[in-house]
């Protein structure tokens, strides 16, 4: 059974389509990359799966269980075992690293002193374990990216959306983080949906690629034929 | 051009229209011949110290039931799901618009009409009646704020907890700001107020100042007795406005609307149809007692005073958004000293309007510059300084809107500031600058304390005529002039929204 199904799914933002009539099924522990230029409607897949919003028409189904159909979120936000990192990270400035953690654990039925051990485990993960009572305004952006995936890694999610959260870093730091993550992938086996316009990084990310345009998918590859098809891209624009 | 000179320019203008005034306060009982016992008996004889008492009193429950009322109002009608929002949100702000003086003769109106007059006099009261006139402020800041934080940071909680955890832990936590901001104004317009409590029969602080200067004549005193409560503004002020620049908000903004569903949706529907019921009501007495009384006669009254009001108020507009364009435009570059801008013009508003006339008075009462303070000049310079931030906001509001870029490009292709700013930002801010000067033409209209204050001799306003009829007049002629405050207030602030609605569109 797929651990995460799109059926027939379209979204509007007024007269515009973002998402059209989307078929999507994605297996569990799988790592699928939304590849497109800006617009193509990747951010909008990342927010139905969410639940943070809904669609105009279709299904949405998570675990077997009706998510999401026809305008109405049916299983809340919450309720999905999803973590998402913000291409603007979103960590909240009002609180401290560890208070940002300790939010996000807030509806999980951990016993509290379990919950301190999480944290202090994730921190020292992330490397960032001194840095626990400090605000985010206070660290540097590698640091906040940092911070941004021990929230969303802390619930022990089943589902991690990324939406491009490396955009924004110098080559060498996006690396290390997109490894470190792909390790955690591997022994947490969460099923990673990632958003990027970056070749590189969906190739180093993906197990499938998703090519989106237009609000649609217009080709799904292995990485290998999707290796492929990035070339044939780049020769097709540079022979025009 | 240097960054500094523009703000500097600013910040003279208002050394000279505000802050110059404020210090002759501090000082002119000493330098005219008076002693520093004035000073100790504002603040230490027994009947200052209990009318200070009082007003403290009164300001703080005013400010936490404004806190009380305008923060969830505020979130419900900016940030839920529910139907008619935005016609909620304009009744709702109606209490602003009106002074409070006519709110109060408005709900004494209804209540005489019912026999139950005599709940509305002494401390619940004016409680009441104020609370009724300022929540407004601390709904209309919070709606402002609740839409503006950045909409992941909510949708980042979402995935971790429902609604009632994230409004709780994250939006009203990053509201804070402005709610505190809201309630210290609350607090700070109700310790000036003068008309509510005198109306009411309650004696509060400030009509210690008012009697000083208008009864007894005694400027010495009435400037010591204005002493504390130019501290305690300051006292609230400054934190505040240190605390402007850390706000963490972003003007993208939200469109994460909170789903209201099952029960809590008709059960929050019928308080806020009853709310907005309740704020019609004295409104609709009044212009009924209005209509069943004279209005040919209350016009011929009212009539003079009317006319000055609005040259008065149109003219003190004008000149507000003209002023607070260019602050504003300082402000939102973020051009150095802007936080000292924003502080400072926050400051005046809040200030009693009591104590700012009594300053102007100091300054400008002087055989050289009687051509000055005897014209009706005074009372614009009084309207400026008290509303300038009323330009100020709008113009910031507009302004953060539009990219630095859109300036840089015209740059490069050769504009000056001066191309800049009619060829690219009035243009595009329009909408803003308008709803400013309706804005400022509202607050001018109905403003008292600086005007009862500053007024020449044949230059009363409606708001001072309403006074003045409140003491001595027919209580169907008083319902009458105020019906004409709230009437003209109202058609003010209802031809603003739709000539700001209008360009919204034809910009669109």
């Amino acid at each position: 059974m797929a651990h995460i199904e799109l059926k027939e799914v379209s979204r509007y933002y007024g007269e515009r389509p973002a998402v059209m009539n989307l078929t999507l099924s994605i297996a569990r522990g799988e790592r699928l990359v939304l590849f497109g230029p800006s617009g193509c409607g990747k951010t909008t897949v990342l927010r139905l799966i969410a639940g943070l919003i809904p669609p105009d028409s279709g299904e949405i189904w998570i675990d077997g269980r009706l998510a999401s159909r026809n305008e109405k979120i049916l299983m809340k936000p919450h309720e999905r075992n999803a973590s998402m990192v913000f291409q603007d990270l979103a960590l909240w400035p009002h609180m401290t690293v560890r208070e940002n953690l300790q939010f996000a654990l807030r509806f999980r039925k951990i016993p509290p002193g379990e919950r301190e051990n999480r944290i202090r485990e994730t921190l020292r993960t992330m490397g960032m374990e001194e840095y626990a009572d400090v605000k985010p305004s206070h660290l540097s952006g590698g640091q906040q990216q940092r911070v941004a995936i021990a929230r969303a890694l802390i619930t022990r999610p089943r589902i991690l959306l990324l939406d491009e959260p490396f955009s924004s870093l110098d080559l060498e730091t996006a690396y290390r983080i997109r490894s470190e993550i792909l390790k955690l992938q591997k022994e947490l086996k969460f099923t990673l949906i990632h958003v990027t316009h970056d070749r590189d990084e969906a190739l180093h990310m993906a197990d499938r690629v998703a090519f989106m345009r237009n609000g649609k998918v217009v080709k799904m590859s292995g990485v290998e034929e999707a290796g492929a098809y990035f070339e044939e891209l780049k020769k097709r624009v540079q022979g025009d | 051009m240097d960054r500094r000179i523009l703000p500097a320019i600013i910040l003279l203008i208002l050394f000279f229209i505000g802050l110059l005034p404020l210090s002759t306060l501090l000082f002119s009982p000493l330098l005219k011949g008076g002693s520093w016992g004035i000073y100790m008996e504002a603040f230490t004889t027994r009947n200052s110290l209990n009318l200070l008492g009082r007003s403290i009193v009164l300001s703080t429950s005013v400010s936490l039931l404004a806190g009380a009322v305008g923060t969830p109002l505020g979130l419900l009608l900016s940030r839920t799901d529910l139907p008619a929002r935005r016609l909620f949100a304009a009744i709702f702000t109606i209490p602003l618009l009106i002074p409070p003086y006519a709110n109060a003769i408005a709900w004494f109106d209804i209540l005489h009409k019912a026999g139950l007059s005599g709940i509305l006099f002494g401390f619940p009261g004016v409680v009441f009646v104020l609370t009724f006139s300022f929540y407004p402020i601390v709904m209309l800041l919070s709606m402002a704020h609740s839409r503006a934080i950045e909409s992941h940071l909510e949708e980042a909680a979402l995935l971790h907890a429902p609604w009632f955890t994230v409004i709780g832990k994250i939006t009203l936590p990053l509201m804070k700001f402005s709610i505190l901001l809201g309630m210290a104004l609350v607090f700070l317009l109700s310790m000036g107020e003068i008309g509510v409590p005198t109306f009411l029969r309650y004696p509060v602080y400030p009509v210690e100042i008012l009697s000083h200067f208008s009864a007894f004549y005694d400027f010495h005193r009435a400037a010591a007795s204005s002493i504390p409560l130019l501290l305690i503004a300051l006292l609230l002020m400054i934190p505040l406005a240190g605390g402007m620049d850390s706000t963490p908000i972003t003007m993208k903004g939200t469109s994460l609307r909170i789903p209201i569903e099952g029960k809590w949706r008709s059960i929050l529907l019928t308080i806020i149809a009853t709310g907005a019921f309740l704020v019609l009501l004295p409104y609709a007495a009044l212009l009924h007692s209005m209509g069943t009384g004279n209005p040919g006669e209350v016009l011929q009254i009212a009539g003079d005073s009317l006319l000055r009001s609005i040259a008065l108020a149109g003219t003190g507009a004008t000149i507000i958004t003209a002023l607070g364009s260019i602050m504003g435009y300082v402000i939102a570059r973020r051009f150095p000293m802007s936080g000292w801008i924003q502080a400072i013009v926050l400051l005046l508003f809040a200030l009693p309007g009591a104590v700012m006339g009594v300053g102007i008075i100091g300054l400008w009462n002087r055989p050289i510059t009687e051509w000055f303070y005897a014209s009706p000049l005074i009372i614009l310079m009084g309207y400026v300084a008290r509303y300038i931030v009323l330009g100020v906001v709008a113009s910031t509001a507009g302004i953060a809107m539009i990219p630095s870029s859109l300036e840089e490009a015209a740059t490069l292709h050769g504009a000056g500031t001066a191309r800049i700013l009619t060829g690219i930002l009035m243009p595009l801010t329009g909408r803003f600058l308008i709803a400013g000067w309706f804005l400022s033409f509202v607050f001018c209209f109905r403003d008292f304390d600086t005007t009862f204050l500053l007024q020449p001799a044949g230059w009363d306003t409606l708001p001072v005529l309403l006074f003045t009829y409140m003491a001595n007049g027919e209580p169907r002629t008083v319902a009458g002039i105020a019906g004409i405050m709230a009437l003209s207030s109202l058609t003010v602030a209802a031809a603003g929204l739709i000539t700001t609605g209008f360009l919204r569109q034809w910009r669109t």
